[in-house]
């Protein structure tokens, strides 16, 4: 092994390393060296050892087993267990229940004759009346409105939803409207 | 320290990491076992007189409920100490709202071993510890780091949020300080 050449100072800083027996093998043997040579060196070790044996009296006593019972459990991800699988799996059959039934919808009107089911829409709204509403979910009576009304709700339906039928639902509906005036 | 037993300190203290993280408490007990002292002097060394274990326990919470910000850039055991000397700073602030803040310098740097000088009968540890205790606490947070715990100028400057070159400076400006006051004493 070749002995690299520390200069004074990298010495004097590995001397806590020195006294603490942490050093290589080379720097050490550098550090014997130059000790033998240099008294100012060989003091400021002499005064490291010295405080460091007068630190080292101090220390406190630590409760291990308090500590220890102190220390928080690791968090594990938790897993979904009972009634929480239970809900994650009904939540996911219901998306694709009804995701599925949206999709049969839009085919049925994108593959049948788009006027003719329109068509039956409003004739049954037309018999049933007011006390009949054809659906409920858009807060009113669908049998009240226009045929350009019907038009612009499906129009704005087809905004929300992605699939490639909706234009084809959408620009079908138009025609019938215009028709039933 | 040699940088091969760092690394190898530094793997150890991460697999013990893993083991508690995989729900085994031994590893918390062996990372317990490993920093706990080194802790406890570094409290020590910093004016802290009460409730050291209540400190020591504080930093080993904090570290265990934080461990995921740990990084292996450092030891575990610097990440320690950071988290520690962060704990004291808040308590001397705490303390200093309650007290006047000269007075409790004065007290900490004058009195920071008063409890252990009757265990203490070598005259000469004692002239050393009076000397330490009259360092700047920059100087003297460096020094006892340094001589130790024998963390390396890097660490301590991640520690102390100073720079390696400022650790270094300070270190030096330290061993020459207790020098002259030794000297000083014994021209009395």
């Amino acid at each position: 092994m070749t002995m690299r050449n520390f200069d004074r100072g990298e010495l004097l800083d590995r001397l806590p390393d020195y006294d603490r027996g942490t050093l290589s093998d080379m720097e050490r043997r550098a550090i014997d060296a130059a000790l033998a040579s240099d008294p100012t060196m060989a003091r400021e070790l002499e005064l490291i050892r010295l405080a460091r044996a007068a630190l080292a009296v101090r220390d406190p006593a630590v409760d291990t087993d308090r500590i220890v019972a102190a220390i928080p459990r690791p968090v594990r991800t938790r897993r979904a267990t009972g009634i929480g699988r239970w809900s994650v799996a009904a939540s996911i059959a219901t998306l694709i229940v009804g995701g599925a039934s949206l999709v049969v919808v839009k085919q049925q009107f994108a593959t049948r004759n788009d006027s003719a089911v329109v068509s039956e829409s409003l004739q049954v709204a037309s018999a049933n009346g007011a006390a009949q509403p054809i659906a409920t979910s858009f807060g009113y009576d669908l049998s009240e409105l226009g045929a350009d009304d019907l038009a612009q709700v499906m129009a704005e339906m087809e905004k929300f939803d992605g699939m490639p039928a909706a234009t084809h639902v959408a620009r079908a509906v138009v025609p019938v409207a215009e028709g039933g005036k | 320290m040699h940088p091969d037993a760092n690394a190898a300190e530094l793997a150890a203290d991460i697999e013990l990491i893993k083991r508690w993280r995989d729900g085994d408490e031994k590893g918390a007990r062996a990372l317990v076992e490993r920093h706990a002292q080194a802790l406890s002097r570094f409290a020590a060394s910093q004016g802290v007189r009460d409730e050291v274990d209540e400190l020591v326990q504080d930093t080993f919470v904090r570290a265990f409920a934080a461990i995921d910000t740990f990084r292996a850039d450092s030891s575990f055991r610097t990440w320690l100490f950071t988290i520690e000397r962060r704990l004291i700073l808040d308590r001397r602030r705490a303390f200093r709202r309650r007290k006047d803040d000269s007075e409790v310098d004065e007290r900490d740097a004058a009195t920071a071993y008063d409890s252990l000088d009757t265990l203490v009968a070598e005259e000469t540890a004692q002239r050393i510890r009076d000397a330490i205790a009259r360092l700047s606490p920059m100087q003297r947070d460096v020094f006892t780091l340094r001589l130790t715990e024998g963390l390396s100028y890097k660490e301590i400057a991640e520690v102390l949020g100073s720079t390696e070159g400022a650790a270094r400076v300070h270190y030096h400006n330290a061993v020459q300080a207790v020098r002259e006051l030794l000297d000083d004493d014994a021209k009395l």
